[in-house]
């Protein structure tokens, strides 16, 4: 799977870097002092290092839970992300991460135990508080779960802390990790999800919508909570009307009381972000067009986002109550 | 474009034969050599000069697509005399920093950390080789391309049972570069190096030349106008691109620019999926 993995001094001898160092023998082994070494320099391709990204062993230093955004909410007293990793397996054409990192290479942070710790301190600050964690922020939660172990640690973590919310942001099938436990009440799965034509013509590599839906269907079966993420929403011909299908057919694969919340976003992009996307593929249509700079970001023309949401937005609404619902615009 | 950047001629010239190359000009020490799909550059021993000749040529055949490489012969403690490798890490006894280079494919040698010295050495360390040029040679061929396409070769020829200058004449060395070859032929094309440079067609340029003459554009409506018609290279057809001669026919540039726009904002949308 990986040609070269980097190890970055501080964690050539924790042991999530020797498992995963004896399962990938076949890698050839680089040391580093730290990962921006390898990791942030300038003269990189995105692009050309997309195709045979290499893993980067690191440890993650501070900052390693940030409050989110107020409009990112879902419903708990308190939000947080994190990130276990930078850069993702797929591919997706409107992924900010392509317009954010200098390269594809894939960093795992190793040191899970700190950021449980820290998770833990923020808990531990108002236990009285419902907190929500969202991973999968900088890569899918479960698409290398294989490699990396995220789940092992993460979900029992999250099975004793009642309090505390985590969600799995994913496009993955690979979920034998959750369906070989139980449930556990207090961890959503959330699928991103957009209509056949915009996954297969934009969300390179990802599993097939039907596969997701068919992932989706088996973790509700087996009780798991399932997070609904129509994220971002994607102007395109006669897209009104194949979103308003495409939701009949999403809600008619989930059973309506495993669903624990429907997100609603649109596509937006900071100015920075946007430019450097654009200039990686000059030729991609979702990047030309009925776009619109508003307060540093580039998202689309008000009349066009406007119709395409508020349409979405009243089909979710057909489908499940308002209190499950949390639209972000 | 292949750009190849060697410390010596006997180094330099299976390469030069082999790509039928021709002698192109000089800079200072250093010698260029061209051929239909490669260049090269015969720099001098030395990481200073290695720097100054790889400068040299990037700004004398300017190109954003080439793909450098250093190649060379290299000391290393315990490693068979012949045998390649390829950096993985590039490193000096001289400065702090450091470059990883990234592969885009898969390499026919392994990797293994580059350090280069200001002189020969015959004490060696164990899991890097010795060269000479690779550092300078590296800091400058950044500034040309990324990463991914700039690359470092080199050759085992003298070990700690070997010594450095113990053994070696211009023809074996020769040799030895000239035995990797077919893996470089294979290495540069297996590798997907070719990150789409844009070129329009002739509608488009046709369009673009059409309109700066027919209207008096300021800086900044040039950069719109070939934004635009860039985008609309992408879009649409033959057919439907040659169609848009006619809002040549707006009388001002005002319409004209906006009746691009229009035209993208229509079609983009049937093009995303
Ligand atoms: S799955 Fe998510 S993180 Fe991965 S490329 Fe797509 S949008 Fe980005």
């Amino acid at each position: 799977m990986f040609d070269r993995i980097y190890i970055e001094e501080a964690v050539k001898n924790h042991p999530r870097t020797l498992e995963i160092l004896e399962r990938y023998d076949h890698a050839e082994r680089i040391d580093c002092r730290r990962y921006g070494e390898v990791f942030n320099p300038k003269r990189q391709s995105f692009r050309l290092q997309k195709q045979n990204p290499a893993l980067i062993l690191a440890a993650k230093h501070g900052n390693r839970v940030l409050p989110t955004p107020p409009e990112y909410g879902l419903g708990a007293d308190q939000h947080y992300y994190f990130s276990h990793m930078l850069n993702c397996l797929y591919d997706c054409r409107y992924c900010f991460l392509q317009g954010m990192y200098q390269s594809a290479n894939y960093v795992l942070f190793v040191n899970y135990e700190d950021f449980v710790n820290d998770i833990k301190v923020t808990l531990d600050e108002d236990p009285s508080k419902q907190s929500f964690f969202f991973s999968g922020y900088d890569c899918d939660s479960l698409a290398m779960d294989k490699v990396t172990g995220f789940t092992s640690v993460f979900l029992p973590f999250f099975a004793q802390h009642k309090n505390a919310w985590l969600e799995l942001r994913t496009k993955s099938v690979n979920i034998s990790s959750l369906l070989d436990r139980e449930p556990i009440p207090n961890v959503v799965t959330a699928y991103s999800l957009n209509p056949e034509p915009v996954a297969d013509s934009l969300e390179h590599r990802a599993p097939p919508i039907k596969a997701r839906l068919s992932a989706l269907k088996k973790l509700a079966k087996t009780g798991w909570k399932i997070g609904l993420r129509f994220d971002p929403l994607i102007h395109f011909e006669n897209g009104i009307e194949k979103y308003s299908q495409f939701i009949d057919q999403v809600f008619d694969s989930v059973p309506p009381g495993s669903i624990h919340s429907v997100t609603l976003g649109t596509f937006r992009s900071p100015k920075n972000v946007f430019k450097k996307m654009e200039s990686l593929y000059p030729k991609e249509p979702l990047f030309m067009g009925n776009l619109q700079l508003k307060n540093g970001a580039i998202g689309y023309r008000e009349a066009i986002e406007q119709a395409l949401f508020s349409s979405v937005e009243e089909k979710i609404l057909q489908y499940i109550s308002p209190s499950k619902f949390f639209p972000c615009q | 474009m292949k750009q190849f950047v060697l410390a010596l001629h006997c180094e330099a010239k299976p390469i030069i034969q082999h790509y039928r190359m021709k002698p192109c000009g000089k800079h200072g020490q250093a010698q260029f050599f061209e051929g239909e799909t490669a260049r090269l550059a015969v720099t001098g021993v030395g990481s200073l000069s290695s720097a100054i000749a790889t400068t040299a040529m990037g700004e004398r055949f300017p190109s954003n697509d080439s793909t450098w490489l250093n190649i060379g012969i290299c000391g290393g403690e315990d490693l068979a005399i012949g045998e390649a490798f390829i950096g993985n890490k590039i490193t000096s006894g001289y400065s702090r920093d450091v470059f990883y280079p990234q592969l885009v494919g898969k390499s026919p040698w392994p990797g293994i950390e580059i350090k280069t010295l200001n002189a020969p050495s015959s004490v060696y360390e164990t899991n890097r080789v010795f060269d000479m040029e690779a550092f300078g040679f590296y800091t400058a061929a950044l500034t040309f391309a990324s990463s991914e396409r700039v690359q470092c070769i080199k050759i085992i020829s003298d070990n700690s049972d070997s010594p450095t200058g113990a053994h070696f004449n211009k023809t074996e060395i020769s040799s030895l570069i000239a035995s990797q070859i077919p893996k470089i032929e294979s290495f540069l094309e297996n590798t997907e190096f070719s990150e789409a440079e844009y070129h329009m067609r002739d509608w488009a340029n046709d369009l673009l030349s059409a309109a700066k003459t027919r209207y008096s554009l300021t800086e900044t409506e040039r950069h719109q106008l070939s934004s635009r018609i860039r985008q609309l290279d992408a879009l649409l057809d033959l057919e439907e691109g040659l169609n848009l001669q006619v809002l040549l026919n707006s009388p001002k540039k005002g319409q004209f620019l906006e009746r691009l726009q229009f035209k993208i904002d229509q079609v983009s949308p049937q093009r995303v999926c």
